[in-house]
């Protein structure tokens, strides 16, 4: 099953959208810790958008999502462990 | 001869072209054996250089390339190969399929591996080959080792890598999708089980050793600072390499503790003690696994909280395994044990595996791990627990699976002179190891009173190395004149055992069905027996043989890589283009992916590995970040607006490829072509904007070598840049393709099966633009 063309453009659309919400939210006088989360967390929600609607994971068995959750999973661990194993470290 | 026919064994031509699983397995065991008695010829000759301190048979430059590719070549060159020849022989006979999802994938996978191998080999002969030891310890491997051979055997790791990849994604989609009627995951027998787990495992490590070897060689050819900063170096590497390392020891062990447990079954006549507590054990240590790497790590330095909590993970993952040892023990325990060769080498396998098993509890302790760190006591450790439970466990399935293979029974008498040389040779050349701890790995010289516990060594590791010899006259004499074996001389209970000895190219005359606990036949005389399906194949060979030669000529001359391009090209248009046969089986288990096709399995299991592949770039990206106090403000240095205008070209991209593909859907070629047209377009739009960007940067005098701020742009933007290209070379094909009149109303999976593989690159960027452009 795949969406209609109607979804395609809506996501298309709120893909443009959420970029430009990027670009405006970079240069708010806002905290640094703020603007970083907010962006990176615009662009989670369009990677979840493309993976849901372009990629049609939506509309496919939780199983097939397993697999790339699994090395998503992986990947994510990596990240929090190497980093804090030196963060922690370096501004003791 | 036609495709669909095999040339008789004796034929050079069948050995080249085929497909079928079982040749393939033939072939990747006589090279895993070519390799072991490469890796084995090196490990004697550096117990030779051991046995006295005061020797001079291998000067140290010399010695440290003798360890290194000893190491290499055993763990990734012998032993997961030799599992894999079991896997490829027996895995579809297991499960009651024909042949495994893809054959000529498989072949590919085969020739991949070889022409590896062969990189490595010829390393050895470009004035020094890889010498740093088998973990490839920064900066030592990036910037201390300015010899073209260790080019070329780094190469070598990368080729594997693919053959790797190919072979977890032909094995994820065969077993998941061509089990015969009955044959549910839990009724998996044992050894198909373990395959299963240890391709899972491949899938999300082996990616991570790839982005590795990429910063690897981006360091060494392109000038990259990845390893030899500050920011990055040496313990940036250790995460990146012991994420794959440690899953890797377990992608190692896991295929021997399946061929274990399948002979245990077999000739203690009784069913596995615990299954599915063992099952759950392995599932536990596969995810496991991916925890415990910083192990490796404990005395450098890392933050006391990641090194406590990677103690409790190494000392949980330990409990599982307890289970699986303690089943196995129970399943003998009350059983009438038949000693036949088979169960002996399971046997000395599981008590050798016992002692390694334990040391390395020992090790997984902060406190110890701190004195025993770098020392024999590890080595001991990990040949105990690789050498002793993986080779020797996969030995015994040679012998197991022998009579299947060849319809020929061994030398029973010759099969026990071999297991009594190979554990006293084994234990005799290992244990002292344990008792010289104080002894540092990776240096051939030592303190004078840990010579005899050397010698000792050295004199096993010639009886062990000889026990092999028995071992190959036994299996090539017996191939002409042992008894014939007859279906099942083991009265095994499992379904390999229920056809002829060899098998049929088709491997069963009819179609198996599990019912009711017993395995039974739904169709006689050949009837799911497809005559029209594709045999033989070149482009697998061909492909391989052109992607050595690229990178060969990477380190020798230019000019050969020129001609290899050439090759490649042609051969994956030839592969691309040609018609083979192969039928999915109509009937079958395929939970839980009944209602994924094969296709889409199969690309989906590829982009998992590629979200872990990218998942270490940017992660690396982010370790280096968060190394670094002062890194550039946004904006500063990268121009936001190449970004951006990279992110909506992107994103378009995207969007005209699922009108592409709805167009093809409602079978309009011109709207087809029109947006596929479209998305050709941007991509190249993209990659003019990256260009015009990089020749800015270049121009402001910011390239690969500047810093790491440089370097981890340019890397993880090249090899995304790369994916782009990659993609858009497959897209001219389709629309070359399309302009012919395919992809209209019918064939519009196979843009859909591009689309994922393009809407991932895009996905990738989405991460790319922030973290690059404006945090």
């Amino acid at each position: 099953m795949a969406p209609r063309i109607s979804t395609y453009v809506a996501v298309f659309g709120a893909l443009v959208a959420m970029t430009v919400l990027e670009l405006l939210i970079f240069g708010q006088p806002l905290p640094r810790i703020v603007i970083d989360l907010s962006i990176i967390g615009l662009a989670g929600g369009k990677a979840v958008l493309i993976a849901l609607f372009f990629q049609h994971l939506a509309y496919e068995p939780r199983s097939l999502s397993s697999l790339a959750l699994l090395g998503l999973g992986g990947a994510v661990a990596f990240l929090v462990l190497s980093v804090y194993s030196i963060v922690g470290v370096l501004f003791a | 001869m036609e495709a669909h026919m095999l040339p008789p064994a004796s034929s050079i031509k069948r050995w080249l072209l085929t497909t079928n699983h079982k040749d393939i397995g033939i072939l990747y065991l006589v090279t895993a054996i070519y390799f072991l008695v490469v890796g084995g010829a090196l490990s004697l000759l550096f117990r030779l250089q051991l046995a006295d301190p005061s020797l001079n048979v291998l000067p140290p430059q010399a010695y440290n390339q003798a360890i290194t590719i000893h190491g290499l070549v055993m763990v990734l060159f012998v032993v997961s190969p030799l599992a894999f020849a079991l896997a490829n022989y027996v895995v579809p006979l297991q499960i009651g399929a024909r042949d495994l999802a893809f054959p000529r994938l498989n072949a590919l996978s085969y020739w991949l591996y070889l022409f590896a191998g062969i990189l490595v080999v010829v390393s050895f002969f470009q004035e020094r080959t890889l010498d740093v030891g088998w973990t490839l310890y920064q900066p030592l491997a990036a910037g201390f080792t300015p010899y073209v051979g260790v080019n070329t055997g780094g190469l070598g790791l990368g080729l594997l890598t693919a053959s790797v990849t190919v072979s977890t994604i032909n094995f994820v989609v065969t077993i998941f999708r061509s089990r015969a009627p009955g044959v549910r995951l839990t009724a998996l027998p044992m050894f198909t089980m373990t395959i299963l787990l240890t391709v899972l495992m491949m899938l999300y490590a082996f990616p991570a050793l790839l982005a590795g070897i990429i910063m690897l060689a981006s360091d060494r050819v392109l000038g990259t600072v990845y390893f030899t900063s500050n920011q990055g170096g040496a313990i940036l590497w250790d995460h990146i390499f012991w994420f794959f390392g440690h899953p890797e020891v377990y992608i190692v062990l896991f295929p021997a503790l399946g061929v274990m447990a399948d002979i245990l079954v077999t000739f203690s006549r009784r069913p596995l003690f615990g299954r599915r507590y063992i099952l759950a054990a392995m599932v536990i240590v596969a995810t496991l696994s991916f925890l415990v790497w910083g192990h490796h790590m404990f005395l450098t330095g890392i933050h006391p909280d990641i090194r406590r909590a990677f103690t409790v993970t190494t000392i949980a993952i330990s409990l599982p395994f307890d289970a699986i040892i303690l089943s196995f023990i129970y399943t003998l325990s009350k059983s009438k044990i038949h000693l036949r060769t088979p169960m002996l080498f399971t046997l000395g396998s599981i008590a050798i595996f016992i002692i390694g098993g334990i040391t390395g509890v020992f090790l997984g302790s902060i406190a110890l791990d701190y004195v025993l760190r770098g020392t024999y006591f590890v080595v001991a450790h990990f040949h105990y627990t690789m050498a002793g439970g993986a080779l020797v466990g996969l030995i015994a399935g040679v012998y197991y699976w022998y009579p299947k293979m060849t319809g020929r029974m061994f030398s029973e008498a010759l099969g026990r002179i071999h297991f009594v040389l190979a554990m006293i040779g084994f234990n005799l050349l290992y244990f002292p190891m344990f008792l010289a701890w104080e002894m540092p790995r990776r240096v051939p010289v030592y303190a004078e009173y840990l010579a005899p516990l050397n010698q000792l060594a050295t004199v096993g590791g010639f009886i062990f190395g000889g026990s092999f010899l028995v071992m190959f006259w036994n299996l090539l004499y017996s191939l002409r004149h042992g008894e014939p074996a007859g279906d099942n001389p083991w009265n095994a209970p499992t379904l390999e055992w229920l056809t002829r000895s060899p098998p049929p190219p088709h491997n069963f005359d009819g179609t198996p069905a599990l019912v009711d606990g017993r395995f039974t036949f739904l169709a006689a005389n050949g009837a799911g027996h497809h005559s029209h399906e594709t045999h033989l194949s070149p482009w697998p060979f061909m492909l391989s043989l052109a992607s050595m030669v690229v990178l060969l000529g990477l380190t020798t001359h230019i000019a050969i890589s020129l001609g290899g391009l050439v090759l490649l090209a042609a051969s994956i248009l030839g592969f691309a283009r040609e018609r083979f046969v192969s039928h999915e089986p109509q009937l079958g288990e395929r939970w839980p992916f009944e209602r994924v096709d094969r296709m889409k399995l199969a690309w989906w299991t590829f982009l998992a590995s590629e979200i872990v592949l990218f998942g270490v770039l940017l992660s690396a990206y982010i370790y280096v970040r968060s190394a670094t106090p002062s890194w550039p403000a946004p904006g500063t240095l990268f121009d936001i607006w190449h970004g951006a205008v990279n992110t909506f070209i992107l994103l378009t991209s995207s969007f005209t490829l699922v009108l592409a593909i709805a167009a093809s859907r409602m079978g309009s070629r011109a709207g087809t072509l029109g947006f596929l047209g479209a998305t050709m377009a941007l991509g190249v739009a993209f990659l003019l904007n990256k260009y015009g960007e990089w020749t800015e940067l270049f121009s402001h005098g910011v390239n690969f070598s500047t810093s790491i701020v440089s370097t981890s742009f340019f890397l993880t933007t090249g090899v995304h840049g790369a994916h782009v290209t990659a993609g858009l070379l497959a897209l001219a094909y389709l629309i070359s393709r399309a302009l012919k009149g395919a992809y209209v109303r019918e064939g519009h999976e196979t843009l859909e099966y591009f689309g994922y593989y393009w809407h991932f690159v895009d996905i990738v960027w989405v991460f790319i633009f922030p973290l690059f452009y404006l945090i």
